[in-house]
């Protein structure tokens, strides 16, 4: 009876000891991994973070720097091309010209006048050159349809634009933008992608306003996108990503399921609309 | 029978009390674990003296409000340190219906001196909560360095307290009567009391870090 006794006593000495001991190394072990993990957790948190804010830094850096090119091709224009021509206005009528006789003066006046027409015109073209004429007095569909039509215009490609439902509009600025990323987006449909047909069409639900581009070329997917995006000799998508950025807007690259084209879906929020 | 590792876990109670008055850092939290230790510690030195003065059982009834009391305060400590809403209501039902089973076992056999159920069903419910705890604090961290937080050193002082106890609390009612097992129980629940003493005394040392995640980048 001692001897059973001595065995059951060893059996709970045993458990209490080994279960105790297992508990332990257990409750031990969660309270590390608890501590080791959540560090880990928080520090890729912070590289996401980190990383954002240097994406958003290069963006706003690409932007300054697509506006400071442009500072420089106006300045350029003008040096250039309206500099000496209003130049040579002043020498056709400096003050000589009085001195001079009838049949000369009306021809340096004519001159003048006719150099003077030109450069209100290059004004103008650079004028145009900063916000499309089309754009700023009939809004996006019509500077779509007119650059979509002026594509076409070439014979190189089947451009198509059809606008569902824009009966309310964007302000200036953010049509602006949208064109600006059309025209690029287009641009670069053109340059790279050896598309035969370009599709744009505008849609609408309660959410979203969508602007769809479809071809039939060599496009790119969302990852493609965001590879070349973030890559830093590119300036074009990063002004893509910029302008949406401003807009509040997203953009999607995909391939059509049927691998017979590719769309590039531009959304922005209704709420953005007038 | 009375080890020195006994008075040793009698002693360590006051480390968390004297650092609490000592460092004078009045955080909610820090208030629960001196009204914890502080309730373990009067707890320890009145049974003793009825021990002596009266005989052990009556020491041993006076234990009867020892474990709701005990059950109660770290439940509140856990209901201000976890923030689902869906843990706290389980945390709340489940301590709720505790102590009814409790009352209903205490007045249905007061003769016994130790439950084994009771304190087994007290340790999972709060190991459960602590598991509650880290699980919020794996999926949602808040702060860089979860150890300098007060909250953590509790946490993690009740959890240890409870694994390590739960064994001889399961084994206790049976196997009182083998002098091996009373000298481990002593043994196991004196160490475990004591690791728990000395985390919360680190817990009243922690200042708490606020600067969050989002301070950082």
């Amino acid at each position: 009876m001692n001897v059973l006794l001595k065995a059951g006593e060893t059996d709970v000495t045993y458990v209490v000891y080994f279960g105790t001991f297992g508990m332990l190394l257990l409750a031990v072990g969660l309270i590390v991994f608890v501590i080791f993990h959540q560090r880990k957790v928080i520090y890729y948190q912070l590289r996401m973070r980190n990383m954002q804010s240097d994406h958003q830094k290069m963006l706003l850096q690409a932007t300054l720097e697509s506006q400071e090119e442009e500072r420089q091709r106006i300045a350029a224009d003008l040096h250039d091309d309206a500099g000496p021509l209003l130049a040579t206005v002043r020498l056709y009528l400096n003050e000589n010209l009085v001195h001079q006789d009838m049949a000369t003066q009306l021809q340096s006046i004519h001159n003048a006048k006719q150099i003077v027409d030109e450069t209100i015109q290059l004004i103008r073209n650079i004028s145009h050159s900063l916000i499309p004429p089309t754009l700023k007095n009939f809004g996006l569909e019509s500077a779509m349809s007119d650059l979509i039509q002026k594509i076409n215009g070439t014979g190189s490609i089947h451009a198509s634009c059809r606008f569902n439902d824009y009966s309310r509009r964007l302000k200036l600025e953010q049509e602006l933008s949208v064109f600006r990323i059309l025209q690029e987006l287009i641009n670069n449909i053109l340059k790279h992608s050896r598309a035969s047909f370009l599709h744009l069409t505008q849609n609408k639900n309660e959410d979203f306003f969508y602007l769809r581009i479809h071809h039939d070329g060599t496009g790119l997917t969302q990852t493609e996108f965001e590879k070349l995006r973030d890559n830093p000799t590119g300036l074009g998508l990063k002004n893509i990503q910029g302008r949406l950025k401003i807009l509040g807007a997203s953009i999607f690259f995909e391939k059509d399921s049927t691998n017979t084209y590719y769309k590039v879906t531009l959304e922005l929020p209704a709420d953005a609309l007038m | 029978m009375n080890l020195v590792i006994e008075d040793i876990l009698r002693l360590s109670t006051l480390l968390p009390i004297l650092l609490f008055l000592v460092l004078k850092q009045k955080e909610k939290v820090k208030w629960v674990f001196f009204y914890f230790s502080g309730f373990v510690f009067l707890h320890a030195i009145i049974s003793a003296l009825l021990a002596i003065y009266f005989g052990k059982n009556i020491a041993f009834y006076f234990n009867i409000i020892f474990i709701p009391a005990e059950f109660l305060l770290i439940s509140y400590f856990f209901s201000q340190v976890i923030e689902y809403e869906f843990h706290k209501k389980i945390l709340i039902i489940s301590s709720s219906i505790f102590i009814l089973i409790y009352i209903i076992i205490t007045v249905s056999s007061p003769l016994i001196r130790f439950n084994s159920l009771i304190n087994g069903i007290e340790s999972i419910l709060i190991i459960t909560y602590s598991l509650f705890f880290f699980y919020e604090k794996l999926r949602y961290p808040k702060n860089l360095f979860i150890y300098s937080q007060p909250y953590f050193w509790g946490v993690s002082a009740f959890f240890l307290f409870f694994t390590t106890s739960f064994f001889v609390f399961l084994f206790r009612q049976m196997a009182w009567n083998q002098s091996v097992f009373i000298y481990q129980y002593v043994y196991i629940h004196a160490f475990a009391g004591i690791i728990r003493n000395i985390l919360l005394g680190v817990g009243m040392i922690a200042k708490p870090d606020k600067a969050g995640i989002a301070e950082l980048t």
